[in-house]
Formats: structure tokens, sequence, C-alpha cells
């Protein structure tokens, strides 16, 4: 009797554990259906490079630095995992003529609230920066947190 | 940080601007001492880098003609280590870029096959086997805007693999060795319809080396090819950074953004002593 309990416990624990294991593998961004999912997003969009985020906790940021040619249209695409995730955007560049932040697109007053959100750079040239900060769930929910960022252009 | 970021981006948008007085020595300086502020404060730094593709067709706008020499040797060579593999492995596949956007087929086969090649030799043999980007390679035969197609294939799922294998942080090699060939070819090409364009070009140069500089410096784990890369690239950019981008035409005292023949020259040395270690 005291073995099939000990029998069935350990069945629990390799269950949950394999659960808990799903859950982390599900963590990992998947880059394939972003590209893909970007593109449909803007049809003449040209695959350029791209970045996953994962955060680990509340409030943790990541700063990214895409380098833009000149003359050549580019695009953002940011796409979330889980809808449910909620992340503040902001897109900046420092301008020749002043060595404070430009502000080119914000999340800051509209929560990045939908699967995906879109930046258009036009044609500028040189770097822009992009500070992606995770603000938690929206609803208590078991999702995972993870975004992607592709960037493309309309070079061809 | 970000201050000495900006000032760095400043110095260099106003050099590329021209007709404004710089002084070198004085970027020089700002720029040693905010690559010393940046390294203190980042030890990882994010950075997504324009595509291969991207690098060549842009070179191709300022005038970038095809050269046959110019092109990476075929020729077996020993590529002993796994950086020396993944070095050439970037290197090729510019020279594969360059061949198909400058519509040279056959080329663009036999530098596709040493891609191949290579990238079994790198345990990348998963990358090949997706049947998208065969189909996309098998169509070579088609017009320009498939094969530029079938390079951003090779682009996008060489970013996937590599991110599906954990092994996102060969990218930095490839690209640097992508990087190097770009402007080995760019340098070489003689035929330069637009200077201006060109110097642009060159000038770009800087900011990518600087990253790649850091990157590669960030990751000295610590292997002794990797260091030696890195310090070559690092004097590209102070070499890159004392050059004068501007000229004066003295018949007409007009000042414009164009850089002078024996720069060049000098570039074009450099930067073929430091692609000549990917192919010894």
């Amino acid at each position: 009797m005291m073995s099939r309990r000990i029998i069935k416990i350990l069945c629990l624990s390799v269950l949950i554990l394999s659960f808990h294991s799903q859950n982390f593998a599900q963590e990992k961004c998947n880059l394939k259906t972003s590209i893909a999912e970007s593109i449909k997003l803007i049809p003449d969009f040209t695959y350029s490079g791209s970045k996953t985020y994962r955060p680990e906790t509340v409030n943790s940021s990541i700063e990214i630095i895409a380098f833009l040619f000149e003359g050549v249209e580019s695009s953002i695409v940011f796409l979330k995992e889980f809808e449910d995730a909620i992340f503040e955007v902001n897109i900046y560049d420092k301008p020749a003529n002043d060595v404070t932040k430009n502000i080119l697109f914000s999340t800051d007053d509209i929560a990045f609230s939908g699967k995906e959100l879109i930046f258009k750079s036009g044609k500028r040239r040189g770097l822009i920066y992009v500070n992606i900060v995770y603000k938690g769930l929206k609803y208590d929910s078991k999702s995972a947190s993870c975004m992607s960022m592709v960037i493309g252009s309309k070079a061809y | 940080m970000f201050k000495k970021l900006a000032i760095f981006v400043f110095l260099g948008t106003l050099l590329s601007c021209g007709g404004e007085s710089v002084d070198s020595a004085a970027i020089m300086k700002e720029e040693v001492s905010y690559m010393e502020d940046f390294k203190k404060n980042h030890q990882e730094l994010n950075v997504i880098l324009p595509s291969t593709t991207q690098i060549i067709e842009i070179f191709k706008r300022a005038g970038l003609k095809f050269s046959e020499t110019s092109c990476a040797p075929l020729e077996h060579r020993n590529f002993v280590s796994t950086f020396g593999k993944s070095i050439a492995f970037g290197a090729y596949s510019a020279d594969l870029a360059y061949c198909l956007i400058n519509e040279e087929k056959a080329f663009a086969k036999m530098y596709f096959n040493k891609v191949y090649g290579l990238s079994g030799d790198l345990g990348l043999d998963g990358l090949f086997n997706n049947e998208d980007l065969q189909n996309q390679f098998n169509a070579l035969e088609g017009d320009d805007a498939e094969t530029i197609e079938a390079l951003l294939e090779l682009q996008k799922q060489t970013d996937i693999y590599l991110y599906n294998e954990e092994l996102e942080e060969r990218n930095l090699i490839f690209f640097t060795g992508a990087r190097i060939e770009g402007m080995y070819l760019a340098s070489t090409s003689s035929e330069l319809k637009d200077k201006k364009l060109l110097t642009r070009r060159v000038i770009e140069q800087k900011t990518v080396l600087m990253i790649l500089a850091h990157e590669l410096q960030a990751r000295e784990d610590q292997n002794p090819e990797i260091k030696d890369i890195s310090d070559d690239l690092q004097k590209l950019k102070e070499k890159l950074s004392k050059t004068d981008f501007l000229y004066e035409d003295v018949s007409s005292g007009e000042v414009r953004l164009e850089i002078s023949d024996v720069d060049l020259e000098q570039i074009r040395l450099e930067i073929g002593r430091i692609r000549s270690k990917i192919f010894r």
C-alpha cells in the first residue's frame, strides 16, 4: 500500500516537472514564426536582422542598438509571444546638434497591449536605440514573457 | 555613458555631413575616451548589425563593379579552428552575395558550394537541410529578384538556425568575416561612379568597426585569434578616424566630402592585410 503511494507521488512529481519544463521551453520565442509574421504584416519587408528578449523579472529591461543605412527605409516589428505580457518600447536617436535623446517612438502613454507593434523609421541613417521594459502580465496567467524584434528594410 | 555615446555619434555625423571644419585629434581623443567608458559600462552589447546582403547591395549602389580577382580564393585552405572556419564562412557568404548581386551566377554557385562545405565543417549541417533554402538556391537561374530572395533566405535561415541551436554568438564571427570581405571588395573596386557615396560608406565603417571590435573584445574567451582580429579592426577604425574625408577643390575653392586616392590606397592596404589573415 505504502509503495503504491510512493509510486503515485513519484509519477505525479514527474508530471509536474514535465509540465514545468514545457512551460520553460515556451519562454523561448519562436523566431521563425516571428519573422514570418513580420513579413505578413509588412508585405515589402525584407529581413535584415532580429533579436529576442526574454525578461526574467518585472521591470527588467534591455537596450538594443540597430544600425541603419542611409537612404534605406527600415521598419521594426515587435511581436509578443503571448498577448497578455506588457512591454514598454521606447525608440530614440541622438541628433547631430544635440547630446540628449530624441524620442522617435514611445509606448509610455499607450501601453503596448496588442500582439504586435510596427515602427517605420523612414530613411534615417546611423544608430537607433531601442529600449524595451517588461512590465509584467495583464492577467494573473501562467504565460511566459518573450518578445521578438525583427528589423527589415525596403532596400531592394 | 549615453552622453559619451551621443558625443561619438555627433562627431561621426559631423564628419559625414561635410563642409564643416573638424579636428581629427579631438575626435580621436573623444572616441578613445568614449570606448573606455563604453567598455566599463557595457559588458554585453545588444546590437542588430546590417545583413551581408545589405552591405553588398549598398556598396554596389556606390558603384562597386564585379571583379573576379577581388573575390576570396576558392582553392582548399586549412581552416583549422572553429574561429578560422567561422570567419571564412562569413567571408565566403559575402562573396556569394557579391556574385549574386552582380548576376555572376556561375561564380555564385562555386561560392555557394564553399559556404555549404564550411557549414558542414562547422556542424551546421541542419542549416542546409532546410527545404525553403534549398528551393531558393535551386532557382538561382531565375531573375534578379529571385537571387536576392535566395540571399535573404540564407541570412534568415542562418539566424533562425543559430538561435534555435543556441549558437547565436557565432553570428558575430560570421558577420566579422562578411564585413572584412565586404570592405575588401569595395576597396579594390576600380570603377566607382559616386565617390561621395563611397566616402560616406567608408565613414560608416567607423561605427560598425567600433561595435565589432568591442563585441569581439568582450568575447576574448580568450582566443588569441579573436584578440588578433579585434585589435586589427580597432586599428583600422583608428586609421579611419585619423583620415581627413574633406577634399578641397583648389580651382573652385569648394570643400566636399571625398576620400583622397592616397587615403583610399592606405585603407585598401590595411583591409587587405587583415583579410589575408582569413585565407592564409
